[in-house]
């Protein structure tokens, strides 16, 4: 069987925009008048208190206990940049690191390299070296095995780089309750779509997003 | 079927029919053998825990004169603990997130415990949604153990090929149950379900699936590097590596679902030979048999928000006992031990398949080469989230 043949008869497979992209991963809004309904964390059971005043997204595991009072948008760009780092804008090498993930940010973060997103087209990269990396993307809960394991991928990485933390683990401790990851990017989810991964990243190297 | 031990779980031994107390030490770590000592210019290898080659993080020790591996013993580095101290919907989102992956499995057989605990029986409808989730699951679990094998190679169109049919299944997953990992879906009294499940789409990806299988078994360079390559004893495996080694197990003929998956017609997949080889030809077969079997299944969409529940919950206040959940999750038995006392959770023990496959992996690797490790370890589907994690 000759691949290269059959790799150029499967066609184009990338996507031009973002085209279908689970209801369940994207931003929650209110249906109806917030402030006067009374709703909060505890009255919607939110074990993760996302919710009040509005929806925190950071905080958000999607268990689905605030439905219908909050819906799903559909809007996938639910990144926070706190720091954009244009001179990564031509080639961004990324690293990631699981400091104790359940593993679905694991598979998300990898399929940003499908065919359907296709991380290179960004001029995004993966590096299996810290050294190589401009950004550092962490995952899951900072267990006490993996923190010496952080604190020496981050040193080993060459000026200027980024932190990313990815996932509501990371971000807030998710369902764990447990500490938060400081990061210039954050990107919430649980996990985070590879809608929202690739739009985040290509705004922290100064693009417009995805 | 002859009795078979599965695994350990917290002080006890798993057996494929009952639970039994642990009375002699038996040797469960995950280090392989090859004599005593270590022999003069043989050195340690440290691989991990923090590396670009392998999807999670895990610290493996390799004991290696340079190219042969004499031992190995895999660390578990990202040890998460889950505290049961809280309601049984909060302890339900945390078992989803045992392993991501397989969280429709987790949560299948953490529920049928406590059901069986309590000594209820939900809907038929709700026991043939876990079933199609858990098929889903071992879809694109056996799409990426397939597509990691041929990324290991640097086959890279068939690995761009499966990586994609991998997204298409999540995305099939993602319309039918709005989260593409299952998060959300299920509670206590059923499952939730937006959508019909797309099966045109499903059949169109198997289909594709199949035609790639069938390239990279054509291809020599390829098949070589899994031939011959993680040899298991075929009394202590389980899942994918006992049925490629031609046993009859899965727990899908005598675990809590063998009555649901004898009247749909399951068939088990088989292969002849108990190598990385045999277990690829079983994922092989399997993508193929779970498709058929979801087909059967013809579940609909809607929420499962039954009151089947209501007139029991007045009676689990004060409720002792306890119920053991098993499942055949993608990568092999998957159990839970739920215990109760005065009607709320007091322990929690788990069994995840990768506890045990993890083993076989130590043990198969002896005698190997560097080469031979990564597609030794793919091929048995190994979630290090799940090995990793203790409920307190």
């Amino acid at each position: 069987m000759n691949w290269f043949l059959k790799g150029v008869r499967k066609g184009v497979r990338t996507e031009k925009t973002p085209s279908d992209v689970a209801p369940w991963s994207t931003e929650l809004q209110f249906k109806g008048i917030e402030e006067e309904s009374g709703v909060t964390s505890e009255s919607l059971r939110c074990p993760t208190s996302a919710i009040g005043p509005g929806w925190i997204a950071e905080r958000c595991v999607y268990c689905r206990r605030c439905y219908p009072h909050y819906q799903p948008t559909g809007n996938h760009r639910m990144g926070v940049v706190k720091r954009v780092e244009k001179r990564f804008q031509r080639s961004f090498y990324l690293y990631p690191i699981d400091v104790g993930t359940c593993g679905a940010c694991n598979t998300e973060l990898r399929l940003i390299a499908s065919p359907q997103h296709d991380l290179t087209r960004f001029g995004i990269f993966f590096t299996n070296t810290p050294r190589h990396a401009d950004a550092l993307i962490v995952m899951g809960i900072m267990t006490k095995g993996m923190r010496e394991a952080f604190r020496r991928a981050y040193e080993a990485m060459p000026e200027p780089k980024l932190v990313i933390a990815l996932g509501a683990c990371a971000i807030s401790g998710g369902i764990f309750q447990t500490e938060k990851i400081e990061a210039d990017v954050v990107i919430p989810g649980c996990p985070p779509s590879p809608y929202t991964i690739l739009d985040a990243l290509i705004r922290a190297k100064g693009g417009r997003g995805w | 079927m002859k009795t078979r031990l599965i695994g350990e779980m917290g002080g006890y031994l798993l057996y494929s029919d009952h639970l039994e107390e642990i009375k002699t030490t038996k040797n469960t770590s995950n280090t392989s053998q090859e004599g005593s000592g270590r022999p003069v210019g043989s050195l340690i290898f440290q691989y991990g825990p923090a590396t670009g080659g392998l999807i999670e993080s895990v610290g493996m020790n390799i004991e290696t004169f340079g190219e042969y591996i004499r031992t190995i013993s895999v660390e578990p580095y990202k040890m998460r603990t889950i505290s049961i101290s809280r309601s049984i919907e909060d302890l339900l989102l945390s078992v989803e997130r045992v392993n991501g992956n397989f969280a429709a499995s987790h949560v299948t057989a953490f529920l049928t415990a406590l059901e069986n605990a309590y000594g209820v029986t939900p809907p038929r409808d709700v026991i043939l949604g876990r079933v199609a989730q858990i098929e889903l699951e071992r879809i694109r679990n056996h799409l990426l153990v397939t597509q990691r094998l041929t990324e290991h190679a640097g086959f890279s169109v068939p690995s761009a090929n499966l990586l994609y049919l991998v997204e298409e299944v999540n995305r099939v997953i993602g319309r039918a149950f709005g989260h593409r990992y299952f998060y959300g879906v299920n509670t206590l009294r059923g499952f939730r379900m937006d959508w019909q499940l797309d099966l045109p789409t499903l059949k169109n990806i198997v289909d594709e699936f199949q035609e790639v299988y069938r390239g990279i078994l054509d291809n020599r360079v390829f098949i070589d590097r899994l031939q011959g390559n993680g040899l298991v004893s075929i009394d202590d495996s389980i899942g994918p590596a006992a049925r490629a080694a031609g046993l009859m197990y899965d727990a899908r003929l005598d675990g809590d679902l063998a009555e649901v998956y004898g009247e749909i017609g399951f068939n088990i997949s088989r292969a002849d030979s108990s190598d990385a080889f045999g277990r690829l030809l079983v994922r092989g077969q399997e993508v193929s048999e779970s498709l058929r079997l979801i087909g059967k299944l013809n579940i609909r969409a809607q929420e499962y928000e039954a009151g089947w529940l209501d007139a029991w919950e007045k009676d689990i206040k004060g409720f002792t006992g306890g119920g053991l959940g098993r499942v055949e999750s993608p990568s092999g038995d998957l159990a839970y031990y739920v215990g109760i006392h005065k009607g709320t959770i007091s322990k929690v023990l788990l069994l995840p398949p990768s506890k045990v496959n993890l083993r076989l992996f130590c043990s198969s690797m002896t005698g190997n080469v560097f080469t031979d490790l990564p597609f030794n370890w793919e091929s048995f589907g190994i979630w290090m989230s799940e090995v990793g994690v203790e409920f307190v």
